[in-house]
């Protein structure tokens, strides 16, 4: 099998091998927020122009289902809003709760204008549409669920977003109907929620929500509680859960609420502004 | 020249217009071939190393942009990739199915190998699971795949047998 005929003499072929090796690895050895600084200015020349056009024909033919959908959701939710007062004037009369009930935080709608399917792909670009003060680490869900979480913030509109699928991501969780708490993290193409004993109470079809328990994060400044992942978002289902021979933990798999290959509009959970204190802590 | 310029704007194609709009309607179960590594092949087979090696760097770079937390190593990978396909320009049997789809399918693991060993020693996760549950099917639907694509560039004449 052969081309027009064109040789290249071999120690060309081995220069231009030895470059592009080069710069590769030139690129893969700078600091981890250097790479994404430097492949965001790269991508606004490169692949920012047709991810845009690629993005908006999708985006337009999606938007009759979407709008759909969010009618729905929005009606469920005033049916939610309208049960959720009820309960709270119900519970005014009884002693405060144990637990952390759950989000109360904003959700800062964004465009996702980056996003690639590709086997390994674990981040996605994603623009405010109002300028927000977020930071690393808050979390990002869809509409179906949990997401991921902010890695780099590049301005007070556009950030990328770190997802559950990275080979690295481990997020606190807890099983709804039994409070267990549990560790989920991605294993090939499924995801797993380690630390959880042998003997415990876990059956498939079972919700799993995130914990709400701190979480470490890597980096110098400590964003606090601004960044904190609260309790109450929806990570998956539970499809598997058996005890491994002479293991101390169940072997649990989880099918994902959220879909990580298409994602139109995503939410950013930062604190309530009131709740934000000086360097971003509440 | 043209026929440069021909080869590049096929394998352009393949390789956005393929992964980014034909492959999500054709994945089965979320597995779709790898186009750009079948673009890959195309440019190595029809015009040698040089081309091979530095469309496979362009063509991971831009994979990078889009998963900048590893830039540079879909560009590593795939530049050694190029390198590889370039070097057996002129070694294969022409127009054998089974050849070809077989290149396109080791293509695709030894790129993913190569990917994954050097993420994991990047990263904590050391997800080789993957590679079975992800690389090997890709693998034979890009083979498959393969066998289409490298007859329509043979058609258009981008890939000849030797004279």
């Amino acid at each position: 099998m052969m081309g027009k005929s064109l040789s290249f003499p071999m120690r060309g072929e081995l220069l231009v091998l030895v470059a592009c090796a080069a710069v590769s690895l030139t690129l893969l050895l700078l600091p981890a927020d250097t790479r994404i600084l430097v492949a965001d200015r790269l991508g606004l020349v490169l692949t920012s122009p047709y991810y845009r056009v690629r993005d908006f024909g999708q985006d337009v033919l999606r938007t009759r289902d979407d709008n759909a959908w969010l009618r729905k959701r929005v009606a469920e939710m005033e049916l939610l809003a309208a049960t959720g007062e009820r309960m709270q004037r119900d519970a005014g009369r009884l002693a405060g709760p144990a637990l952390d009930p759950g989000f109360d935080g904003d959700m800062v709608p964004c465009r996702v204008v980056v996003r690639q399917r590709a086997r390994f792909a674990t981040l996605v670009k994603v623009h405010s549409l109002m300028p927000v003060q977020w930071q690393p680490w808050q979390p990002v869900i869809s509409s179906s669920g949990y997401l991921g979480r902010l890695r780099e913030v590049i301005n007070d509109r556009d950030a990328w977003v770190e997802l559950l699928t990275a080979p690295d991501f481990a997020l606190g969780v807890e099983i709804e109907r039994t409070g267990l708490l549990g560790v989920l993290r991605p294993r090939g193409d499924t995801f797993v929620i380690d630390m959880v004993g042998r003997d415990e109470d876990v059956v498939p079809g079972d919700r799993v929500i995130t914990s709400g328990i701190a979480e470490i994060k890597e980096g110098d400044a400590d964003p606090g509680g601004a960044a904190l992942t609260q309790r109450g978002f929806p990570v998956g289902t539970i499809v598997q859960a058996y005890a491994v021979p002479d293991g101390l933990f169940k072997m649990i798999e989880v099918e994902p609420a959220a879909s990580f290959d298409f994602n139109e509009t995503v939410f950013v959970v930062t604190p309530m502004v009131a709740e934000i204190g000086p360097g971003g802590t509440p | 020249m043209r026929f440069y310029l021909r080869l590049v704007l096929f394998c352009a194609a393949v390789a956005f217009f393929g992964g980014t709009t034909v492959g999500p309607v054709i994945a089965i179960k979320g597995v779709a071939p790898d186009f750009t590594i079948l673009a890959m092949v195309i440019l190595g087979l029809a015009a040698g190393s040089i081309p091979g090696t530095i469309g496979g760097f362009v063509l991971g770079l831009v994979q990078d942009l889009a998963t900048p937390s590893l830039l540079g190593l879909q560009a590593l990978c795939k530049t050694f990739l190029g390198f590889g396909l370039g070097r057996l320009r002129g070694r294969l049997v022409h127009g054998m199915p089974l050849v070809e789809a077989t290149v396109v399918a080791l293509s695709v693991v030894a790129h993913d190998v190569v990917f994954l060993i050097i993420r994991s020693s990047l990263s904590e996760g050391g997800d080789f699971i993957s590679l079975f549950t992800r690389t090997l099917p890709v693998a034979l639907y890009s083979g498959l795949a393969g066998i289409l694509l490298l007859r329509i560039a043979d058609y258009l004449g981008l890939l000849r047998q030797e004279d």
